[in-house]
């Protein structure tokens, strides 16, 4: 049987993002999951992993890396908001963005220093027709820094309200 | 007949006091006649959401334009009122027992109500203070009330404490003098009720 592979260019940002959901363990480590009850965010899946207990928000570009950030970052920030938390039980931010695209971004070594924001490498393939996604290690450079957590401090908000007045505060 | 001369300057009186509170001063001059100077202190909560509208009543506006409001507004029972609102930070909030009544400023959305029960919480740790609970910010009166009802609710509900209804202030408009005109006199009526300790009087030389 004979392979026909090859590289491809477009991608429905659906199928891309079936493609990452398929490959969770592979990027983040077996016992990854996407985030339960998590509204879907254009472009980009929540995902926990289990090996490293913490949140990490995927932004994934089968194309362009610049916008891979770009909307990871504005991801970030909307999710550092409150609002975020009123729709999740037990919502934890992203403590980390990890970019998914085939090349690194550019301005990302800048970022790195300041946020805990990485890149892996990724490139959808199709093999007989189906789509499949290659996913390279890490670079060295990339990881090397120490990234400052983004998780911010509980707010006012947050350790103020018991789960009654929560209930009674998580509408209008 | 009137002459016609007086016309043009009523009205120009009139425009001048119907935008007066656009000329808010830094500090109010400080009368040297030597009678003295009552201050009042009007402690306020800012419950302002990280997406308070950009076209909503601004708080550092509100206590501008409220503070020289009252004054004005007062001096004609007091001889030289000196209002002063005071944003309180949170943390010392239950240590201050002298503030009977406390305006809340809230965003008018879900986070701004938020926001503002929490405060309340925290500040109602001192027994028997008072709330007036005013809004800005929502796209209409309906969505003003909806925010209203549910932080009163809330309020009595798990505070036990009736909030006072400020309503909605919008930001500088064609109403905003007679809106502001009646809210520094449900302020001034909620303040002399339940803040009659809170006078100082101060000698100004």
């Amino acid at each position: 049987m004979t392979l026909q592979i090859h590289a491809v260019a477009e991608i429905e940002p659906s199928e891309l993002r079936s493609l990452v959901v398929d490959n969770l363990g592979a990027l983040l480590g077996e016992g990854a999951r996407l985030v339960e009850n998590m509204p879907q965010i254009d472009g980009c899946c929540l995902a926990t992993s289990d090996t490293h207990n913490g949140s990490v928000l995927l932004s994934f570009d089968a194309v362009d890396p610049q916008r891979a950030l770009l909307t990871g970052l504005a991801r970030v920030d909307q999710l550092g908001s409150e609002m975020a938390a009123l729709f999740l039980q037990d919502y934890q931010p992203p403590a980390e963005l990890l970019i998914l695209a085939p090349a690194a971004p550019p301005g990302l070594t800048l970022f790195s220093v300041a946020c805990p924001v990485s890149w892996r490498h990724i490139q959808v393939l199709s093999v007989n027709g189906e789509f499949g996604m290659v996913i390279n290690p890490a670079a060295e450079e990339m990881t090397a820094a120490e990234p400052i957590p983004l998780q911010r401090q509980p707010t006012i908000v947050e350790s103020v309200l018991n789960p009654e007045e929560e209930q009674h505060f998580s509408q209008l | 007949m009137h002459n016609p001369a007086w016309r043009p300057a009523r009205l120009h009186t009139e425009r001048l006091a119907s935008i007066q509170h656009h000329f808010i001063d830094e500090r109010p001059a400080d009368s040297n006649t030597g009678k003295p100077v009552v201050t009042h202190t009007l402690p306020v909560h800012m419950a302002v959401a990280a997406g308070h509208p950009a076209n909503a009543l601004q708080p550092h506006y509100l206590v501008d334009a409220l503070t020289r409001q009252l004054n004005i507004q007062t001096s004609a029972i007091t001889e030289h009122p000196d209002w002063q609102l005071e944003t309180i930070p949170l943390e010392h909030e239950a240590t201050n027992a002298n503030q009977g009544f406390i305006l809340v400023f809230a965003t008018a959305n879900l986070e701004g109500v938020r926001l503002a029960y929490s405060g309340i919480k925290m500040l109602s740790a001192t027994p028997s203070r008072q709330f007036g609970v005013l809004f800005s910010g929502a796209r209409d009166a309906e969505f003003a009330r909806l925010c209203q009802e549910r932080l009163a609710s809330g309020a009595w509900r798990f505070l036990g404490i009736r909030l006072h209804e400020l309503g909605q202030l919008s930001a500088p408009g064609p109403n905003f003098s007679a809106d502001l005109a009646r809210l520094a006199e449900a302020v001034h009526r909620l303040w002399g009720t339940h803040s009659i300790h809170n006078q100082l009087e101060v000698d100004h030389t």
